[in-house]
């Protein structure tokens, strides 16, 4: 059976089995996804991210929560947590009170209003049917058990979240759904993180959504750090003078899909996003990224890097859309990728799209091996092969991690990339 | 018995024959130069020996330290002491000086079955040897060679000879592009380092280094084979006389 006709021919018992609200809605969103089916190469954001582990369904779809506490809090001991940290913590898209820690200064909200979302605000155009024709984000608003919403209201310890992923017995398939968000003025760092709680496989439809107030300054720091399937739909909106730093690492993984949307929505905008992939074995890593500027004085940087190792497989398409009021933009993208080995592959494309005249916009990418001159340099004295590559891969990815003003989740990330590479 | 004995080697780099029989023997504590014009395969000579495998031997021995050098690695020829001062020195973003050198030299310890070093005896030897080639220690945390001038990365390789103590130093054209300064500096590296178990190979276009670094030998390299060999007087020679001198001679 096909993943697509174990969700049609289980749709309705799953509705009712955990008690589902907004029914109609669900519904009629679930039949576009009927019609359409899941997205194959010939569909131009799928071309080179091919779903084969959806091919054969092994996944059966959980919507309550089943927490294996042992093997949660052994990798929550794995992952950087800072201290005195805000903790949420969410299984199977419901929220774990019990793993959970609120120092104040964030509200927690949990309702069946799954329909309300931060796309609503969007100005209507690409950015809005880039959403709203995404396949699994129908499938999440068809099976999101609940919409979670967290408000940071007042300049607050960090906040760690955990989007944990667990079932008991078999393979599980996991909607899940999160609003954050920052309120005006507030100066804050936000820490993801994506957990397999599972003794077995998990796949992980998720769906991220940030909204950036008036002159908050916040950090976000997204570590995929587990042998999950991941597709994670981000939309971000931020609103005047907001500052925004999106720090994205991804470092295991079978398969992860990143779409981050973000709609600059008004004028002094800062938005910087950093992201880092280390895909090794047969993982297949893909970050989709769309910036819109769409009022004027806004700034953006991307800068994406990747090491490709083994068989991996990567895509970059990254994307900055300037409308016609963005006057006076500063936008900026890059991609740098290493193949480790020539198994490995990626497909980088970087686009413009500028209806403004008055714009200062650049992007570029590079693909390659590693160079053979500075290796042969680093050997020339002493150095064996492997280390010299490692040194070199090392030096790569410390681009981005250096970006990271939180000393110790630097020297965390540095560890970790000293086991992976 | 020699440090370095090479018999008629021959090698290639992409389909092109450069080195059409070299023969050549270094002993301990001698100095030699090899000078010749450009293109005429002396930095195709010092990589053939520094192990780069873009280029191709296709006959001929190299014994070091009585060992076949060509059976060796890269870095087993580096570990072994062997050093080549790069004619044009690479830049390596991202690996500072101190992390290179230090992983680099725990390498050489640890073929010889040596802990490595404490980090600040390492810190303490680092600093000695950046004084005798007038290297500020504020460049071992800036990334290798990256950003330096042409003097300041011909001095870096000098300083990384320094830290490595090699049996055999092979410096390719080490002088070009130094004014008389950075030359003066680079030549008493050479010399405070000059002991009677090693030896350098002194590559050079020009005779003025040859002033401050006094060859014991001189050979010639025109087209890929040496044409001459005689002591420093054949380097004043060259330079009154020209290249030309040895064209004509030969034809
Ligand atoms: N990568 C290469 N491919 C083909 N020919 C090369 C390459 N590198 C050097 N050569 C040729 O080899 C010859 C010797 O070069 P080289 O050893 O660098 O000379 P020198 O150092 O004496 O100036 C030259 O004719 C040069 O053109
Ligand atoms: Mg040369």
């Amino acid at each position: 059976m096909s993943f697509k006709e174990y969700l049609i021919n289980n749709f309705e018992n799953i509705l009712a089995k955990y008690n589902f609200q907004n029914l109609e809605e669900r519904r009629t969103t679930f039949k576009e996804f009927e019609k359409e089916g899941l997205p194959n190469l010939k569909n131009e954001d799928w071309k080179y991210t091919p779903i084969n582990f959806l091919y054969n369904n092994d996944f059966e779809l959980i919507a309550n929560p089943q927490l294996d506490i042992t093997s949660f809090t052994k990798k929550k001991s794995n992952s950087y947590i800072p201290e005195n940290s805000n903790i949420f913590t969410f299984c199977n898209g419901i929220f774990a009170e019990n793993e959970s820690i609120n120092l104040g200064d964030v509200k927690l909200e949990i309702n069946d209003d799954i329909f309300n979302n931060i796309s609503d605000n969007f100005p209507d155009g690409q950015m809005k049917a880039s959403l709203n024709n995404d396949i699994f984000y129908k499938i999440n608003q068809s099976l999101a058990p609940k919409s979670n919403k967290i408000n940071i209201v007042s300049n607050s310890n960090p906040t760690t979240i955990i989007l944990a992923a667990s079932g008991e017995t078999s393979n599980s398939f996991v909607n899940s759904k999160l609003h954050i968000s920052v309120d005006k003025n507030v100066e804050t760092s936000i820490f993801i993180y994506y957990l397999n709680t599972n003794q077995k496989k998990v796949f992980i439809n998720q769906l991220l959504e940030f909204e950036i107030k008036e002159n908050a300054q916040v950090k976000i720091y997204m570590i995929e750090n587990d042998d999950n399937y991941l597709i994670n739909n981000i939309s971000l909106q931020q609103l005047k003078d907001s500052n925004l730093q999106f720090h994205i690492f991804s470092l295991r993984g079978n398969f992860i899909r990143n779409f981050i949307r973000n709609s600059l929505d008004a004028t002094g905008i800062q938005s910087v996003i950093y992201g880092l992939y280390l895909p090794n074995g047969n993982d297949i890593i893909d970050n989709h990224i769309l910036m819109t500027h769409n009022k004027p004085n806004c700034h953006s940087n991307q800068q994406l890097k990747g090491i490709m190792q083994d068989k991996s497989r990567g895509i970059f398409n990254g994307k900055i859309l300037v409308q016609k009021d963005a006057q006076k933009t500063d936008a900026y993208q890059s991609n740098k990728n290493i193949l480790v080995t020539k198994d490995a592959s990626i497909y980088t494309k970087p686009a413009l799209e500028i209806y403004a005249d008055d714009v200062k916009c650049s992007h570029g990418a590079t693909s390659g091996f590693l160079q053979e001159e500075e290796l042969f340099y680093l050997t020339s004295r002493g150095i064996g092969v492997e280390e010299s590559k490692s040194l070199l891969l090392k030096a790569f990815a410390n681009e981005i991690i250096e970006k990271v003003t939180e000393e110790n989740l630097k020297l965390w990330l540095q560890k970790e990339i000293e086991i992976l590479i | 018995m020699s440090l370095l004995k090479i018999q008629n080697l021959k090698a290639n780099i992409n389909g092109n024959k450069i080195l059409h029989g070299i023969n050549l023997e270094i002993n301990p504590g001698e100095v030699h130069a090899i000078m010749g014009p450009n293109g005429s395969g002396k930095t195709t000579l010092a990589s053939v020996l520094a192990g780069n495998k873009q280029y191709i031997v296709t006959d001929g021995t190299i014994e070091f330290d009585s060992k076949n050098l060509l059976e060796m690695e890269t870095e087993i020829r580096s570990r072994e002491g062997l050093f080549l001062a790069f004619q044009y020195p690479v830049e390596i973003p991202g690996v500072t000086n101190i992390n290179f050198l230090r992983v680099a030299l725990n390498e050489h310890r640890k073929y010889k079955g040596l802990e490595p070093y404490e980090p600040a005896e390492f810190l303490k030897l680092m600093r000695e040897k950046a004084k005798i080639v007038e290297i500020d220690p504020k460049f071992f945390s800036r990334a290798v060679n990256e950003g330096f001038s042409g003097g300041e990365k011909k001095r870096n390789e000098i300083f990384q000879m320094a830290m490595l103590e090699p049996k055999l130093a092979i410096l390719d054209e080490t002088d070009s592009g130094l004014d008389i300064d950075a030359l003066r500096i680079v030549a008493d590296g050479v010399n405070a380092l000059k002991n009677k178990n090693n030896s350098f190979l002194v590559i050079t276009h020009y005779q003025r280094l040859l002033n401050y670094i006094v060859p014991d030998f001189v050979h010639i390299l025109y087209k890929g084979k040496i044409v001459k060999s005689g002591t420093k007087e054949l380097a004043m020679e060259l330079e009154e006389r020209g290249y030309d001198w040895i064209k004509d001679e030969l034809s």
